[in-house]
C-alpha cells in the first residue's frame, strides 16, 4: 500500500518528521532529495517551501505555477545532525494573490511531498564499537538500519540447552532493538588467528554473540580472557579485524553459569556497568505477573491517564498533533455485548473558538466519538463522560487519540484571524473506567496472538509457552528464535519461562510448532486436525456467503427477530467454502495454523511450516506489516509479500475462568429478550411460591382471619 | 431472583426490563390488591429495587477524592437504609389481615379493670374519658374503672415549691371528688418513678380483674369497646393483647395548619389502618399504650409493664411476644382521642417515640430476642428501624447541595444510567407506596411529616444512641387552646434550610454556565434540590400555627333529628355537629341568649333525652339557617348522655374513617398537598412581613411580639360555639361547665 502524501495546505502550514541517527554511524554526507507537487495557481513572489533541520533552515524554494512538480536535492550540513533523533520540518507559505485579501483555507492553497520518491541519503562509516556493557543499547541500536546478528556456538548442531540459551539471548537482542527489524545467523566457532584476545573467525559485517562454556571456549580466546571467566561472564570485544563491529561473549564455567550470564544479558537494560566485562554473581527476579510488561487494565478498575503514561498536554493551532495514550486490554477480556469503557475527560479550552471546534476521539485510528467544544467563552470540563463499547477495542495495545480541530471564531478575508487562542488542554487526572469482565476467550484466533501474544504470554514470563521444533535444521532453529523474539517484544520483557524442544513437551503448555512442510505433518501433535498429514491435501476455497441463521417465514420469524441473538460484534454473514483435495502443496509459501491441542483441551497449538526455508518466511511474518494482519486460524503468506491470506477452518473452543454467571451473562447479553423472559418467569414463580407459603402460614396461625386490602 | 437481579446487562436491556416492570405494576394496580397479585406487585418492585441496589453498589461508588467519597458513602448509606426499610415494610405489609369476631353467645364475661393514667391533663379532658369508661356496655359488677393520678403523687404533694404543692393538692382533691361521684376508684402513688409504666405497675397489685383495659386520659372509649375487644381474649387464653386503633377527633398541628383534617387520611391512619393489620399477620401487632385490653396474668408473668424504655407499650409487647404470648389487632376504632395542638407538642411526642424505639433497638434488639420467630423479629425490626428516618431525610435534603455548592461527586452516574436505573426505581417506590397505603396515606405526606420531624428527632435519636439510659418520659401536652395564629418557634432550621436550598439553585445556575458538559446532571440535581425546596416550603406552611379555640372537638353528627323547645313550641331541627360542650343545629332557632331544651331520641341508649341548652349564635339563611347552642347539663346523667351522644358510637368513627380514607391518585394528592402547603406558606410569609412591621412599630410603641405563642385567653365562639370549658388553659384545674359534679353522686 502506498503511503499518503505529505500534504501542506492553507496560507501557512508545516509538517514535521523525525529521523534517527545511530551513535555508531559517523555521517560524512547527508542529502535530502525532495519530490513535490503544488497548486498551479500560486503566486511565485509570495509562495515558498522551506526545509528546516533541527530548527535551522537549510533550504527554500519558490513555488512557481509553471513548474508545479519538482524534484530538488539539498545537501544537509553534517554538523547540523545529532546523534539520536533529528527533526525535519517542511514549512509552506502559499498565496494565490499578491495584492488582495485571501481566504486562508482556500482549496487551491496546497502542496504535496511524495514520501516514496523523496528520500534522505546518508554517507557514513562505522565508528569503533563502544566497548562498554553500559552501551549495549547503542550496540543493539534500534536507530541502526536493519542488522543481522550472528550467534556462534561451539557445536555444529545446537542441542536443547543451546536452543534455550540462544532463545534467551535472542530475546535480549530483540528487546534492545525494540521495534526495529533484525536478522539472525547461526554459526559454529571456528579457530582463526592465534593472536589477540579472540581467536576465532567472525562473519564479515556482522555483530557477533558467542554462547559457550569456558571449557569449550578455551581454544578460541586468549588465556587471559579465559582466566577472567571466573563465573557467569559477559565480555565485549572488538571484532577481530573490524573494530566497528563487536563480539559479545556470554560464558561461564558450566552450563548453569552460562545460563546465568545469558539471563543477565537478557535483563540488563540500564547503562550499567561501564566496563567491557563483568562476572555475574546472581540474577534475582520477582515472581512474574500476567502481562507484566504492560500496565494492563483490569476489569472493573479505574485508572487515571497519568497512570497510563499520559501527562497533561496542551495543543495549539487549527489542527495540531493529537493527544494520545495507550491502553493495554487483557486479550481474553470477556464482557456482555453492551459493556462500555468509560472515559472521564478533564479538559479546558480557550475562549474565542467557533462552535464547530471539537476533539475527534479515535481508537486505533478509527473515529469513535467527537467532543464538541461549543462554548465561545471557553470552558473547562470535569468528568466529560465518553462511553465506548468494549467491543470497539482490540485485545492488547489500543491507541486512543484526541485530535483537536479548532476553528477561530472570527474568519474571513481581510480580517486578522486570531489563532493563538486555539488551544485545548487534556489533564492527566482524566480517568478510564473498565467494565466488569471475566477472563474468557474463544480460540483459535490468530488475531489474539498478533495483538497480544495470547494465550502464550498470559503468565507474564512465558511459563506457559513451549516452542516445539520438528527438525534441527538451522532455518528451523532461527525461525523458532525469531518467533520467540517476537513474543518477547510483545511481552516487552524476556520470557524466561519459555522452553524450546525438539521432542514433544510433557508439561502443560501452549505450543508454537515450527519446521517442516505440510507433507511432514505426521507428528502426533497434528492428530485430528484438518491438516493431518495425508497424501492428498485438502484446501478450502471461498464459495460465497450467507446470512446466518436464515429467517423462517410467518409468526416464528417475527418472534425470532426478538429472540434471536443480538449479533453485536459478531458478523452474521457466514463464509462458505468448498474443500478440494489435491496433491499440490505449499510451494514457496509458508503456512500458519492454530488448533486445539489434541491431548490437552485447554491448550492451543500454533504451527508454522513451509516446504522450503522457513526462517525468511518467519522473519517476514514477524514484521509489523504482516504480523498485524493475522486472523482466523489459518494463514498463508510468502516472503516479500505485503499481505497474507487467512481463513477459519477449525472448530472454536473456549478458555478462561468463566463460570455459570459468565456463561449466563454471555447468553443474556446476546439474547436480551431471554433475560427479560427469565426475569418475569422467575418473578412469577417467586411470587407464586411466596403466596403459597403465606397462605400456609395464615392457615396455621390465623385460621379465623381474612386478608384485607387497607 | 437475586441472582438475576445481580447480572449486569446493557442499559438498553435494563431500560426495557424497567419499563416492562413498571407497566406490570400499573396493570397490577387495577387488579385486586390482595392475594397473589399483591405478592407479585411487591416482587416486581423488589426486583427493580434489587437491580438498582446492585448497580448503585458496584457501579456508582467511585473514589475521586476523600470528601466526595465520604459524601457519596453517606448518601449511599441513606439509600441503603431506605431500601432496607422498603424490604422490611414489604414483608410486614404483604398480607394484612383482620380477624372475624367471635360469637357473643359463647362469651363468659370476665372481670375487667380499666386503668386510666393521668399526669397533668385538665380535669375536663379526664372527666369525659371517665364518664365514657364507666358507661361502657359491660356487666357493671365485672367492670372497675381506676384513675391513676400521677399529677398528685405524694412526692408532688410535698413539693418544696408551695405553689406546685398547692396545685397538686387541689388536683387530688378535685380528681378524687370527681372519681367518687362517678364510681371510679382514684389511685395515686408515692412518687412518679418510671412515668407511665411505673404508674400502671403501681396499680397492678391493687387490682384483680382478669383483663386490663388501658386508656389514655384523653382517649374516650365507645360504648361497645369491651363488647368488641373482650371476646377474642376469652376465646384464646394465650392472647395477651387486643389492640384497637387510636382514632383522633382533632387534627395534628400539621393537618390543622395546612387545612388537611378530614380532607384526607390522617397521618396515623397508615399505622393503624395498614401497618398494624400487617404486623398482626406476623403475630407482631403491639401495644400502643392505650385503647387496648391486656391479660393481667401475662403482665404479671412479665413482671408488669416494662420500663426500660420510654415506650413502655411496645417494650411490654415485645417481651410478651418473646415469652410466647399472642396478640391481636382489631381494626375498628373504639376510642376517640386528641392530638397535640402545637407543632412543639407534636415534636415532643414524636421525639419520645423515636427515643423509645431507638432505646428498644439498642437494649432489646428483636434480632437477639429469644422466643421470637423470624417474622416477629423482622416486623419489630421494621418498627424500630423506621425511627432512624431522620438520618436519611436529612441526607436526602442536603445531598444535592454537596454537588451544587461544593462539586462533590455524590452520585457517579450518567444521565442514561439514571434514566435506566434510578427513575424506574423511584417510580416503583412511589407506585408501591401508593399501592400499599394509597387510601391511608397520600403521596408526599410522608415526605412532609418526616422532613419536618427530622431536624428535631435527629438530635433526640443521636442523644439516645450516645446515652441510651438518659431519655425521660415526656408527657405529650394536649388540651391546649391557641388564641391566634403565630409562627412556630421551631421554624428556624427550616429558614436555614430554605436559604441553603435556594442557594443551591444559584449554584446550579453558576455550574450550568461553567460546566456545560454536566448540564444534564446539574438539571437532575437541581430538580432534586427543587423537590426538597417544595417540601420545605410546604413545611413552612405547616409551621404557621393556626388558632384553635375550642376546648372540645366538634364532630359531625350525621344530621341527627331533634327538637328544639324554646318556650312552648318544639321546632324540628337536625344536629349538624356536636361536642360535649354544644352543637350546631340545622333549622330555626331563637335569639342568642335564650334558653331552651333540646329533645331527641338517643341513638345508643334508645331513650328520649332532654338537654337544657342556651342559644349562643344564630345564622339565618333561606334554608332555615344554623343555630349554635351550648349544653347546660343539670345532672351527671345528662352529661353522660351527652358524652355518649358525642363519643359513644363506634359506627360514627368508622363512617368518618371511610369518608377520609380514599385514594385520589398520586398526582392529585401531590397537587392538593402542595397547593395547601403553598397557600399556608404564603400566610407564613405575610405573617413574617407583619412581624417585621410589628417590630418596627414595637420599637416605637413597645408593642407585643408576634412570635410568642398565646397561652391563655377566652375566644368569642362562632357558629356552634357552645363549647363548654372555654377559657380553660392547659394545666388549669377547673370543673366542667354547666353542672357541678359535686351536686350529684354516682352514675
Amino acid at each position: 500500500m502506498r503511503p499518503d502524501s505529505i500534504r501542506l495546505k492553507n496560507l501557512a502550514d508545516e509538517y514535521r518528521l523525525s529521523f534517527p541517527l545511530p551513535r555508531r554511524h559517523r555521517i560524512s554526507q547527508a542529502r535530502l532529495v525532495l519530490d513535490f507537487t503544488h497548486s498551479n495557481v500560486l503566486v511565485p513572489s509570495r509562495s515558498q517551501l522551506r526545509v528546516r533541520v533541527n530548527g535551522v533552515t537549510v533550504g527554500q524554494w519558490r513555488l512557481r505555477p509553471e513548474q508545479a512538480r519538482r524534484r530538488v536535492s539539498l545537501d544537509i550540513p553534517p554538523e547540523l545532525l545529532l546523534e539520536g533523533y533529528n527533526e525535519l520540518q517542511f514549512l509552506s507559505a502559499l498565496h494565490y494573490t499578491e495584492t488582495h485579501c485571501e481566504a486562508p483555507v482556500s482549496p487551491e492553497l496546497w502542496a504535496e511531498i511524495d514520501p516514496l520518491r523523496s528520500r534522505l541519503e546518508f554517507r557514513y562509516d562505522l565508528r569503533d564499537a563502544p566497548l562498554s556493557l553500559a552501551g549495549l543499547s547503542s550496540l543493539f541500536d534500534k536507530k541502526l538500519p536493519p542488522q543481522t546478528v550472528a550467534l556462534l556456538l561451539p557445536a555444529a548442531e545446537p542441542d536443547e540447552e543451546d536452543l534455550n540459551l540462544g532463545g534467551l539471548a535472542v530475546q535480549g537482542i530483540a528487546l534492545r532493538y525494540d521495534y526495529a527489524p533484525f536478522g539472525l545467523e547461526l554459526g559454529r566457532l571456528a579457530a582463526a588467528s592465534a593472536e589477540g584476545p579472540l581467536r576465532f573467525a567472525v562473519p564479515a559485517a556482522r555483530d557477533v554473540v558467542v554462547i559457550a562454556e569456558r571449557g569449550k571456549l578455551g581454544e578460541f580466546v586468549s588465556p587471559a580472557v579465559a582466566e577472567r571467566i571466573g563465573g557467569p561472564y559477559l565480555g565485549l570485544f572488538p571484532a577481530p579485524g573490524n573494530p566497528g563491529r563487536f563480539v559479545l561473549i556470554l560464558s561461564g564455567n558450566d552450563a548453569a553459569e552460562v545460563r546465568e550470564a545469558v539471563r543477565a544479558f537478557a535483563w540488563m537494560n540500564f547503562p550499567l556497568p561501564d566496563a567491557p566485562e563483568t562476572v555475574i554473581r546472581s540474577v534475582r527476579l520477582r515472581p512474574p505477573q500476567p502481562y507484566q510488561g504492560f500496565p494492563a487494565l483490569e476489569p472493573g478498575g479505574a485508572y487515571s491517564l497519568k497512570e497510563l503514561g499520559f501527562h497533561t498536554a496542551s495543543r495549539h493551532g487549527i489542527s495540531p498533533d493529537p493527544m494520545a495514550f495507550e491502553l493495554f486490554l487483557p486479550p481474553d477480556l470477556f464482557a456482555p455485548e453492551h459493556a462500555e469503557v468509560v472515559f472521564r475527560f478533564h479538559l479546558a479550552y480557550d475562549a474565542g473558538m467557533r462552535r464547530d471546534s471539537l476533539l475527534e476521539m479515535r481508537i486505533n485510528g478509527t473515529f469513535e466519538r467527537a467532543i464538541q467544544l461549543p462554548e465561545e467563552g471557553g470552558a473547562q470540563y470535569r468528568d466529560y463522560r465518553v462511553a465506548v463499547p468494549l467491543r470497539s477495542f482490540r485485545p492488547g495495545i489500543n491507541r486512543i487519540s484526541l485530535q483537536p480541530r479548532l476553528v477561530p471564531l472570527v474568519t474571513g478575508e481581510c480580517l486578522y484571524i486570531q489563532t493563538d487562542n486555539l488551544q485545548v488542554t487534556l489533564f492527566d487526572d482524566s480517568r478510564v473506567e473498565m467494565p466488569q469482565a471475566e477472563h474468557y476467550a474463544q480460540l483459535p484466533d490468530l488475531s489474539l496472538l498478533a495483538g497480544s501474544g495470547f494465550p502464550y504470554l498470559a503468565g507474564g514470563d512465558g511459563a506457559s509457552l513451549g516452542i516445539r521444533l520438528l527438525n534441527p535444521r538451522t532455518d528451523t532453529v532461527l525461525a523458532a528464535w525469531q518467533l520467540l523474539a517476537k513474543m518477547a517484544r510483545l511481552n516487552r520483557l524476556p520470557l524466561e519461562g519459555a522452553r524450546l524442544r525438539f521432542t514433544p513437551f510433557d508439561d502443560d503448555r501452549d505450543l508454537l510448532v515450527v519446521g517442516g512442510g505440510v507433507t511432514s505433518l505426521k507428528d502426533g501433535i497434528f492428530h485430528g486436525t484438518p491438516l493431518e498429514a495425508d497424501p492428498w491435501h485438502v484446501w478450502r476455497y471461498p464459495a460465497g456467503r450467507r446470512l446466518d441463521p436464515p429467517q423462517a417465514p410467518g409468526w416464528r420469524a417475527w418472534l425470532g427477530r426478538f429472540l434471536a441473538a443480538d449479533a453485536g460484534n459478531e458478523a452474521r454473514l457466514r463464509d462458505r467454502y468448498v474443500a478440494v483435495a489435491q496433491s499440490g502443496g505449499l510451494g514457496r509459501q509458508a503456512l500458519g495454523f492454530s488448533f486445539r491441542h489434541p491431548e490437552r483441551p485447554a491448550r492451543l497449538v500454533t504451527a508454522f511450516v513451509a516446504e522450503g526455508d522457513l526462517y525468511p518466511a518467519i522473519r517476514a511474518l514477524t514484521s509489523p506489516a504482516l504480523w498485524s494482519q493475522m486472523k482466523g486460524d489459518l494463514i498463508v503468506w510468502r516472503e516479500g509479500s505485503r499481505t497474507l491470506s487467512w481463513q477459519r477452518i477449525g472448530e472454536p473452543f473456549q478458555v478462561g475462568d468463566a463460570g455459570v454467571k459468565t456463561a449466563l451473562l454471555f447468553h443474556f447479553s446476546r439474547h436480551p429478550w431471554y433475560w427479560l423472559l427469565a426475569v418475569f418467569a422467575v418473578l412469577c414463580l417467586f411470587a407464586a411460591l411466596t403466596h403459597f407459603l403465606l397462605n400456609r402460614f395464615k392457615r396455621r396461625h390465623h385460621p379465623d382471619a381474612e386478608e384485607i386490602a387497607p | 431472583m437475586t441472582y438475576l437481579a445481580a447480572l449486569p446487562v446493557g442499559l438498553r436491556e435494563q431500560a426495557w426490563m424497567a419499563g416492562t416492570a413498571l407497566a406490570l405494576l400499573l396493570l397490577l394496580r387495577r387488579l385486586p390488591e390482595k392475594g397473589g397479585w399483591r405478592v407479585l406487585f411487591l416482587c416486581a418492585t423488589g426486583f427493580l429495587l434489587l437491580r438498582y441496589l446492585f448497580w448503585r453498589t458496584f457501579f456508582t461508588l467511585g473514589f475521586d477524592d476523600p470528601f466526595s467519597f465520604a459524601a457519596s458513602l453517606t448518601l449511599y448509606g441513606a439509600e441503603l437504609y431506605g431500601i432496607a426499610m422498603f424490604l422490611l415494610s414489604a414483608l410486614v405489609n404483604v398480607r394484612p389481615i383482620t380477624h372475624r369476631r367471635p360469637g357473643l353467645e359463647t362469651v363468659e364475661w370476665p372481670p375487667v379493670d380499666v386503668l386510666i393514667p393521668t399526669y397533668d391533663e385538665p380535669l375536663e379532658v379526664v372527666k369525659t374519658t371517665l364518664v365514657a369508661a364507666v358507661s361502657m356496655d359491660y356487666p357493671p359488677h365485672l367492670l372497675n374503672v381506676y384513675l391513676l393520678d400521677d399529677g398528685a403523687t405524694e412526692a408532688r404533694l410535698s413539693d418544696p415549691d408551695p405553689w406546685r404543692a398547692g396545685r397538686a393538692r387541689k388536683r387530688r382533691q378535685q380528681m378524687s371528688r370527681l372519681c367518687g361521684r362517678l364510681g371510679v376508684r382514684y389511685l395515686s402513688r408515692k412518687d412518679n418513678e418510671h412515668a407511665k409504666a411505673g404508674n400502671l405497675n403501681a396499680a397492678l397489685p391493687r387490682i384483680s380483674g382478669e383483663l386490663i383495659v388501658v386508656l389514655d386520659c384523653d382517649h374516650v372509649p365507645t360504648m361497645d369497646f369491651l363488647r368488641e375487644t373482650v371476646p377474642p381474649l376469652v376465646e384464646n387464653p394465650r392472647l395477651f393483647l387486643v389492640q384497637t386503633p387510636h382514632f383522633f377527633v382533632t387534627p395534628d398541628p400539621i393537618e390543622k395548619n395546612l387545612g388537611l383534617f378530614n380532607r384526607m387520611p390522617s397521618e396515623n391512619d397508615m399505622f393503624y389502618g395498614a401497618v398494624q393489620p400487617g404486623l398482626d399477620f406476623w403475630q407482631a401487632s403491639f401495644f400502643c399504650g392505650s385503647a387496648a385490653v391486656l391479660r393481667r396474668r401475662a403482665l404479671l408473668e412479665n413482671g408488669g409493664f416494662s420500663g426500660l424504655s420510654v415506650t413502655e407499650d411496645a417494650e411490654t409487647a415485645l417481651s410478651l411476644h418473646a415469652r410466647g404470648w399472642k396478640s391481636r389487632y382489631l381494626l375498628k376504632p373504639l376510642i376517640s382521642g386528641l392530638q397535640p395542638e402545637t407543632f412543639s407538642g407534636f415534636i415532643s411526642q414524636r421525639s419520645r417515640w423515636a427515643q423509645g424505639m431507638v432505646q428498644l433497638f439498642l437494649r432489646k434488639n428483636p434480632l437477639r430476642q429469644q422466643g421470637l420467630d423470624d417474622g416477629q423479629k423482622l416486623a419489630y425490626l421494621n418498627c424500630m428501624l423506621f425511627w432512624f428516618f431522620p438520618f436519611a431525610r436529612v441526607v436526602f435534603l442536603l445531598a444535592p447541595l454537596c454537588f451544587l455548592l461544593f462539586g462533590l461527586k455524590i452520585y457517579d452516574a450518567g444521565i442514561e444510567e439514571i434514566a435506566a436505573y434510578t427513575f424506574p426505581y423511584l417510580a416503583a417506590l412511589i407506585l408501591t407506596a401508593n399501592y400499599l397505603f394509597g387510601r391511608v396515606r397520600w403521596f408526599l405526606i410522608s415526605e412532609i411529616y418526616e422532613s419536618m420531624q427530622s431536624f428535631f428527632s435527629l438530635k433526640a435519636v443521636v442523644n439516645t444512641l450516645r446515652h441510651p439510659d438518659r431519655p425521660e418520659f415526656i408527657v405529650t401536652p394536649k388540651g391546649k387552646r391557641l388564641e391566634k395564629d403565630f409562627i412556630s418557634p421551631l421554624v428556624r432550621p427550616f429558614y436555614l434550610l430554605l436559604c441553603l436550598l435556594g442557594l443551591g439553585f444559584f449554584a446550579a445556575a453558576w455550574r450550568w454556565g461553567l460546566y456545560p458538559e454536566q448540564r444534564s446532571l446539574i438539571l437532575i440535581t437541581a430538580l432534586w434540590n427543587g423537590f426538597g425546596f417544595l417540601i420545605v416550603i410546604a413545611s413552612l406552611g405547616a409551621l404557621y400555627e393556626r388558632r384553635q379555640r375550642r376546648g372540645h372537638p366538634r364532630l359531625p353528627a350525621g344530621d341527627l333529628p331533634a327538637e328544639l323547645i324554646i318556650g312552648a313550641d318544639p321546632v324540628p331541627v337536625s344536629i349538624h355537629d356536636i361536642s360535649t360542650g354544644g352543637a350546631a343545629l340545622k333549622g330555626a332557632g331563637g335569639r342568642p341568649g335564650r334558653r331552651g331544651i333540646l329533645r331527641l331520641r338517643h341513638p345508643l341508649l334508645n331513650e328520649c333525652c332532654r338537654f337544657p341548652v342556651e342559644i349562643v349564635a344564630r345564622h339565618p339563611s333561606p334554608e332555615g339557617g344554623m343555630t349554635g347552642i351550648r349544653f347546660h347539663p343539670e345532672s351527671l346523667e345528662q352529661y353522660r348522655q351527652i358524652v355518649l351522644l358525642v363519643h359513644g358510637d363506634s359506627r360514627r368513627w368508622e363512617e368518618i374513617l371511610a369518608r377520609r380514607e380514599r385514594d385520589v391518585g398520586i398526582l392529585p394528592a401531590a397537587g392538593f398537598l402542595l397547593a395547601c402547603g403553598f397557600r399556608q406558606a404564603g400566610r407564613h410569609v405575610s405573617s413574617l412581613f407583619s412581624a417585621f412591621l410589628n417590630r418596627m412599630k414595637r420599637e416605637r410603641h413597645e408593642a407585643k411580639a408576634v412570635f410568642s405563642p398565646p397561652d391563655s385567653g377566652i375566644a368569642s365562639l362562632p357558629l356552634g360555639a357552645g363549647e363548654g370549658g372555654a377559657g380553660h388553659s392547659f394545666g388549669e384545674i377547673d370543673d366542667a361547665p354547666g353542672f357541678d359534679p359535686a351536686e350529684e353522686s354516682g352514675r
